[in-house]
């Protein structure tokens, strides 16, 4: 029974890329592991999907030089602007709500924005909205941003703009 | 003789699993992981998250999910997850809180799927792990109630659960080493990855600024990280070298005298104090370190425990101050 959940673990969690990610060199191989992969899970698939389990870990997977950063501003109806939240700025007001690492889980953006970036932006404004009766719209962007030799670099550069504005649904 | 050898090759993976061995090394991951589980279900309500982590909107960013979850509502959730990981803790009806917990954290995870990080799967897979154990056997209230009515639970359980947590910790690590891709990982990238991440403003604890003098150690720390993660299988070879270290050979000796099973393990402490320290990734770090009781050898607890015994014994009394 424990050779058996091993074994059955260690197909799971076989370390095969997925199929829009493999290389060329690594089709031979990927070709012949997957089918086996879904044909030995296929009746246990329903383990992981449920109980949210798999042995694929991946910590920093990618690591790459060129990162994002959150920033997100208030703009109130005399058209004045101010950053209401900005990655690695701890001193702003809303900065332990939006790093605490659920939260950060639901906004921290990969090649690609995740799939809660829009209920996000929609709950923190509604939810600066609430705080601040001044302020009428909302801007959530992420900075590109570039690490080399020791130095950050801001590129002036935004990705996955978002507005929101009072009342809006 | 194929036949006796793979009999015989049974017979000892059978012992192997059939070990009976002290409970401290189960009872002190069930009290770490508990805590663990408790101060990040504590934060997310002192930070008053609950319902924005875990409701759809517009009540909170989460995602609508139609599980038995959906009765009790996000608070309710939140609550079964923390009074069983409570339970974890005090060994309170142990087999059935670490059950709830694995139940209610995945529930939490389909109710948000991108709030869950892979410190919560590994958490729920040890929560499995733990409850087909007896971990409760030691420092637990299920211990203290069954002496109180005269049927102690022995200290003496079945080892399997510590080994089969053992090779999770062991699998986690190494799956973490060969699913990593990006070439900062690697000399070809220049090993840049560690510092590419102290540098993200998202996860960095401390302005970029000390990396322009760091960078050369940040290089050797990947490389160590690669070497660590893509070798964590070897550990298996040194416990096995020091539990057996009455047999001879060469290699075995070697492995031994170089103490490299504490090398091992010190590189893997160094390794999450030194995310716990320089990034801010919540309770990974410690939710790791909480499963590192299970690499030691059980006699290592025993010594250690048994010398916790004699100072106790050692120690002067207290006594109360004379009042004159």
């Amino acid at each position: 029974m424990i050779a058996f959940a091993i074994v059955l673990a260690l197909v799971e969690g076989c370390p095969i890329p997925p199929p829009h990610e493999t290389l060329t060199w690594q089709q031979g191989y990927v070709s012949l592991i997957r089918p086996v992969q879904r044909a030995v899970m296929t009746p246990f698939a329903w383990i992981p999907k449920r109980l949210r389990f798999t042995q694929r870990f991946a910590l920093f997977q990618a690591a790459e030089p060129d990162r994002f950063r959150l920033e997100i501003r208030a703009r109130t109806g005399d058209g004045t602007e101010r950053v209401v939240f900005r990655a690695g700025d701890d001193a702003t007001e809303y900065a332990a709500l939006v790093t605490q690492r659920r939260v950060r889980g639901t906004w921290n953006p990969t090649n690609k924005p995740t799939s809660q970036w829009v209920s996000f932006a929609r709950w923190f404004a509604n939810r600066v909205f609430a705080d601040h009766a001044d302020v009428q719209t909302m801007t959530f962007r992420l900075e590109r941003i570039h690490f080399e030799d020791g130095t950050l670099t801001n590129t002036g550069t935004y990705a996955f703009d978002l507005y929101r504005s009072r009342g809006q649904r | 003789m194929t036949g006796d050898r793979m009999r015989g090759a049974w017979r000892a993976w059978a012992d192997l699993w059939d070990r009976r061995e002290d409970a401290a090394a189960l009872a002190l991951v069930r009290i770490f992981v508990g805590l663990v589980l408790v101060v990040d279900y504590v934060d997310i309500w002192r930070l008053d998250l609950v319902e924005a982590i875990y409701a759809a909107p517009p009540d909170g960013f989460g995602v609508a999910y139609d599980g038995w979850g959906q009765a009790l509502g996000p608070h309710g959730v939140w609550l079964v997850a923390l009074v069983a990981s409570i339970g974890i803790v005090t060994g309170t009806l142990t087999r059935v809180s670490c059950v709830v917990l694995l139940l209610a954290s995945a529930q939490l995870a389909h109710m948000s799927p991108n709030a869950e990080r892979g410190i919560d799967t590994i958490l729920r897979i040890v929560a499995g792990v733990l409850a087909l154990s007896r971990c409760h056997a030691r420092w637990s209230v299920d211990a203290f109630v069954r002496a109180k009515l005269g049927r102690p639970m022995s200290h003496d359980v079945p080892a399997w659960p510590r080994y089969l947590l053992l090779l999770q910790l062991v699998w986690i690590y190494f799956s973490g080493g060969i699913n990593k891709g990006g070439a900062p990982w690697f000399p070809h990238g220049g090993c840049t990855a560690l510092a590419n991440i102290f540098a993200d403003p998202h996860v960095a604890r401390f302005d970029p600024g000390w990396l322009e003098v760091a960078m050369p150690f940040t290089r050797i720390a990947t490389a160590m990280t690669m070497l660590f993660e893509l070798g964590a299988p070897l550990y298996l070879a040194f416990y096995y070298f020091d539990a057996t270290r009455e047999r001879g050979g060469r290699l075995r000796a070697l492995c031994n005298r170089l103490r490299l099973r504490w090398v091992w393990i010190a590189v893997g402490l160094a390794f999450h104090l030194g995310i716990a320290i320089g990034m801010r990734l919540g309770i990974f770090p410690w939710g790791m370190l909480a499963l590192y009781p299970v690499l030691l050898v059980p006699d290592e607890i025993r010594r250690a425990l048994r010398l916790g015994q004699r100072r106790k014994i050692d120690a002067p009394a207290n006594r109360a101050s004379s009042p004159s």
